[in-house]
């Protein structure tokens, strides 16, 4: 129906405040892209821009192929889900839903229609269109606040955080709602947050935002197995992934006593190589690992389903590095010395000076 | 499994002295509180009974306090020898007037100031702080040139205007103040509705202020009525004046005789419509009105 796209956009307050430096990106009509990255990447400001609460300093935006760059947010046929939920305090839940439609004149039939839809489709009693917002729960506040949304049947839905305000066990069951919700809907969703699960699990595509700029647009599988630099890859993933930079000599890594295969698409070999490996992906060496370290345990860490073991590498150069393993629980080993398999399938490497991945060539038949 | 049991020490319990320090503070906190609410209410208070005495008992020496006839006199005489009635429709209009222009100018120029941020916003800002630091006198001489030039003398406009313009400062400082701490969201959410500035403002805010509104026109509105040296100065007709002018010029039956009866009794009268206005406001103000708009 509407696709978005975003032209090379910038927002500059003062020339050392850019919080959206250039970011391009398209939203087609039934994808969700999730717009994730730390406190400060610009996320916020590039969804406020979508909405028109920001002007654009540069760049444009648009909307089922119209320029909205310069319009108000009233006038673009977008709805946003606030992450403070932004209810009217002194309006009923209903004149709460059908604001929106009142302004664009819509006939009262048509709201009334729409409005039970929306209720039904959340679970919105009807005993709860007459109350205010402050007689109602955290999960109803939020509810109503995604069918304010709803109503609206706007050619974008924009949604800033909406679950962080929801502890975790409403927030789970919350998630999987919204992601069956929207997939109804059929309508681009461009949905701002920091919490990887989120995105990996609702959105379709996921832009990783750092310092004004898309650091990776990818679908969430692509950016976990494949991430396209240092960054992307610190970010992540949780626990977060081993970052190693080691020195190289021959077609090797050197980490302490041990050599790891270097890429063979690496044509050039650099001093220095950053490894980066998974700690869900180290596991206790098997007789038939070739690519192995050892070291000492330093730390474990019970997290249920597996223990998060630090593993303490000397290397006669570097002191000593760190390795993080997600270990089985079910699982003995040694609780001293640990020697740990790193499979090169599950190898990242990046480049020392720019963080890009250094692309490691497929095996013919192997799985991405 | 067997438990032992052991010989607890005989719990102390709390010592008479304990418990007596305790209401002997208590009785001097109620004494202290009582004199002090007697000493503020005590000219009211007074100025109440001396209305209702009789003549003989307010020139009465020793004074008598608390006097053992009443009398209604008084207060008929207002109205009957004097057109008393008038009087409060004269301060009612001026003060309704004058507090309906101090809030409708003043809340647009608060929310201008708090969320527009105008060029020169700092500028106004300041410049209404300093308005705030004039001592009403100093403007009186002038103001008196004003209204004679503009051949506004004995007319409402002479008294509304200044009154609107005295007020305007605080209302702008107090409502800006409390639109700023309103949450963004709020007006984010009304943008994307397609609210436009006013409607949003009309629609939204001020709803959301009506506490804020409230206390600054209660303000004003008993800074309008109270106000002497304007209404005394620019209003000279006689069924034109205000209650504070009206009362201060009672005047009894020869030139050596002061009516404190009557004046008390239009004292009493002048302060009974401010009195039930922010008893009746008081219950008005919703408390809370933004509470579960936004959540955290």
């Amino acid at each position: 129906m509407a696709k978005l796209e975003l032209i090379h956009l910038n927002k500059t307050y003062t020339p050392k405040v850019i919080p959206v430096k250039d970011i391009s990106l398209t939203v087609e009509d039934d994808e969700f892209l999730t717009l994730l990255g730390p406190s400060g990447c610009g996320k916020s400001t590039t969804l406020r821009l979508i909405a028109g609460l920001e002007e654009a300093t540069r760049g444009q935006i648009k909307i089922g192929g119209e320029d909205v760059t310069y319009k108000r947010p009233g006038e673009r046929n977008i709805a946003m889900v606030f992450q403070s939920y932004a209810l009217y305090p002194h309006m009923t839940v209903y004149e709460n839903l059908c604001s929106g439609l009142k302004l664009q004149k819509t006939p009262p039939e048509e709201i009334k229609r729409r409005v039970s839809d929306a209720a039904r489709v959340l679970g919105l009693d009807e005993s709860l269109m007459n109350r205010k917002p402050g007689q109602l729960s955290g999960g109803q506040r939020q509810r109503v606040a995604v069918g304010r949304a709803l109503v609206r049947r706007p050619h974008v839905f924009l949604l800033d955080e909406p679950l962080s305000n929801l502890d975790a066990l409403l927030r789970e069951k919350v998630r999987a709602d919204l992601k069956e919700l929207f997939a109804a809907q059929q309508v681009p969703v461009v949905y701002v947050t920091h919490d990887q699960t989120e995105a990996m699990t609702l959105s379709t595509k996921v832009a990783v935002l750092d310092q004004g700029y898309v650091q990776q647009l990818d679908s969430p599988e692509r950016i976990y197995s494949h991430p396209a630099n240092l960054f992307v890859a610190g970010f992540v993933g949780s626990p977060q992934m081993n970052l190693l930079t080691l020195r190289c000599q021959g077609r090797n890594a050197i980490l302490s006593d041990f050599r790891i295969n270097l890429p063979e698409s690496l044509e050039q070999v650099p001093d220095t190589i950053v490894l980066g490996i998974r700690p869900e992906n180290v596991r206790i060496a098997r007789p038939e690992d070739t690519q192995i370290i050892k070291g000492r345990v330093s730390l474990v860490e019970n997290l249920g389903m597996h223990y998060l073991v630090t593993v303490r590498v000397q290397d006669s150069q570097a002191g000593s590095l760190t390795v993080r393993a997600l270990l089985p629980t079910d699982q003995a080993w040694n609780r001293e010395e640990l020697t740990l398999a790193l499979p090169p399938q599950n190898l990242h490497w990046f480049d020392v000076q720019t963080g890009e991945a250094i692309v490691k060539r497929q095996m013919v038949g192997s799985k991405i | 499994m067997s438990t032992v049991i052991q010989e607890r020490p005989p719990h102390p319990s709390p010592t008479p002295q304990s418990r007596k320090s305790f209401s002997i503070k208590n009785i001097f906190l109620s004494l202290a509180v009582f004199l002090v609410v007697l000493f503020c209410l005590a000219p009211a208070l007074w100025q109440l009974l001396t209305s209702f005495k009789v003549n003989e008992d307010i020139s009465a020496v020793p004074t008598i306090y608390i006097p053992t006839r009443y009398t209604l006199n008084h207060y008929i005489d207002l109205f009957v020898r004097r057109p008393f009635w008038r009087y409060i429709c004269n301060s009612a209009f001026v003060s309704i007037t004058s507090t309906a222009f101090s809030l409708s100018i003043g809340a647009p120029a608060a929310y201008a100031l708090a969320r527009l941020r105008p060029w020169g916003g700092k500028v106004i800002l300041a410049a209404v702080l300093i308005v705030t630091l004039f001592p009403g006198i100093l403007l009186f001489l002038g103001l008196l040139e004003i209204i004679q030039a503009l051949h506004l003398g004995n007319n409402y406009l002479a008294l509304i205007i200044p009154y609107t313009a005295i007020n305007l400062p605080l209302t702008i400082l107090v409502l800006r103040s409390f639109f700023e701490q309103l949450p963004k969201d709020l007006e984010d959410a009304a943008k994307v509705d397609g609210y436009n500035t006013w409607q949003m403002l009309l629609k939204i805010l001020l709803p959301m202020t009506l506490p804020a509104l409230v206390t600054t026109g209660i303000l004003t509105f008993i800074f309008a009525w109270n106000e002497f040296i304007f209404a005394l100065t620019f209003i000279t007709r006689e069924e034109m004046k205000t209650i504070p002018v009206a009362a201060a010029q009672l005047g009894g039956a020869s030139v050596f005789e002061i009516p404190y009866g009557p004046i008390a009794a239009a004292t009493v009268l002048g302060t009974l419509p401010l009195v039930l206005l922010v008893l009746f406001f008081q219950r008005k103000i919703v408390q809370g009105l933004t509470a579960g708009a936004v959540k955290g």
